[in-house]
């Protein structure tokens, strides 16, 4: 999806909240960001949907975690795992989130936008205010840690 | 270890808990607005085609009679006109007759707006009908553009308004059927009204169809305007 062209709304709902669940850690929290975004792109463009761009969607998102964050540092909630009935599940997810311990915050934030959220590269380098050039480096590099930890496979295009 | 997609592994590091907030609020946040003509664009394609076909059937024979009676054909197409302008009228009865009210609440927009975009379209298209037989009649008879004008846009409005008076006061098919009542009626004292009233369509009496036209005009629009009122009550 590039910046430019028209939103849904609901599903974009869902990758801000994602985006700042992992920001703050906090379900209520997230969600009231998450809110608050979207009130202030109705604001800012007096309605809601086609002429929204990804790029200030994201930008919003990211200052207003920001915010949050500095106001008070969010409460660590142990994370639950999912109600899963298989042991192996659980297992995975553990080792998942062992690998993803050893990334950088903002490698990790990369990834998310990135690879979940499928954010487009451009909009990517223009809310994290950085050259493609270094974002192409920190995805490389964060992958290659996943890779050796997780022995996964991945391609970047 | 396990080769995973890295997609996959990091949806699964990066799931959050489900929103708990998430429904109640788009159902808040406005609707996206849109332009009146994209409103009257999707409202026509709710007008029936039955209400399409029709008018352009009515046009048919209108042209066809200018091609085939000569100057008498003014009384024929006067006698038609009634029933293009029960088209608008059943049109406007349609979302009451069929308890649409409630559908139309859980759309995006007001039901006024919806009922003016579609009687909007109805009334762009018998606009469009007169502007054609206009020329044609104008040419095969003594009247000026002005005049033809006129003497077929008044059967026109006194068969809208009397329509949309049965509409508000009646209910269901028997609103319809007095409507048909309406329209025949007045089919029948145009035809009549060339044996009958000859001296109807004379100059010096031009000026009386002229205020009549706007008389008429006015108490059409008050008549939608008492349509559209109650359905926006019933809400």
């Amino acid at each position: 999806m590039s910046a430019g062209k028209a939103i849904d709304i609901e599903e974009q709902y869902d990758k801000i909240y994602r985006y700042c669940y992992f920001k703050l850690r906090s379900r209520e929290t997230a969600e009231d960001i998450t809110q608050e975004t979207f009130l202030r792109c109705y604001e800012r463009y007096g309605h809601y949907g086609n002429e929204w761009t990804l790029q200030y969607l994201y930008r919003i998102a990211h200052n207003l975690c920001i915010d949050e964050y500095r106001k008070k540092k969010p409460v660590q909630i142990p994370e639950e795992l999912p109600d899963k009935s298989y042991e192996e599940e659980i297992l995975t997810r553990v080792w998942i989130k062992d690998a993803l311990s050893e990334l950088a915050e903002e490698e990790k934030e990369l990834l998310l936008l990135r690879y979940v959220n499928e954010v487009p590269v451009g909009v990517i380098v223009t809310v994290f205010g950085m050259s493609r050039f270094a974002y192409y480096r920190k995805v490389k590099k964060a992958l290659q840690k996943l890779q050796n930890k997780l022995g996964v496979s991945h391609d970047e295009n | 270890m396990m080769k995973t997609d890295i997609k996959t592994v990091l949806e699964e590091a990066f799931a959050a808990p489900e929103p708990t907030r998430k429904k109640e609020f788009l159902t808040k946040m406005e609707q996206p607005r849109i332009s009146t003509f994209t409103c009257l664009l999707s409202q026509i394609s709710y007008i029936r085609k039955r209400v399409w076909l029709v008018s352009f059937l009515l046009l048919a024979t209108a042209v066809w009679s200018v091609g085939y009676v000569g100057a008498d054909c003014i009384h024929i197409i006067s006698a038609l006109i009634p029933f293009i302008a029960l088209c608008t009228v059943t049109e406007s009865a349609r979302s009451t007759a069929y308890g649409m009210t409630e559908l139309e609440m859980a759309s995006r927009f007001s039901i006024k707006s919806i009922m003016l975009a579609r009687l909007g379209a109805i009334g762009m298209l018998h606009l469009l009908i007169l502007c054609i037989l206009i020329p044609f009649v104008a040419k095969t008879t003594m009247f000026s553009y002005l005049q033809v004008g006129v003497y077929l846009s008044v059967p026109y409005f006194i068969v809208s308004v009397l329509g949309l008076m049965a509409v508000r006061k009646l209910r269901g098919k028997e609103a319809f059927y007095v409507s048909m009542g309406i329209s025949v009626m007045a089919s029948y004292l145009n035809l009549l009204g060339k044996e009958s009233f000859p001296g109807l369509y004379e100059e010096k009496r031009f000026i009386w169809w002229c205020v009549a036209l706007i008389y008429l005009i006015g108490k059409t629009g008050s008549e939608y305007k008492q349509a559209i009122h109650p359905a926006e009550a019933q809400i």
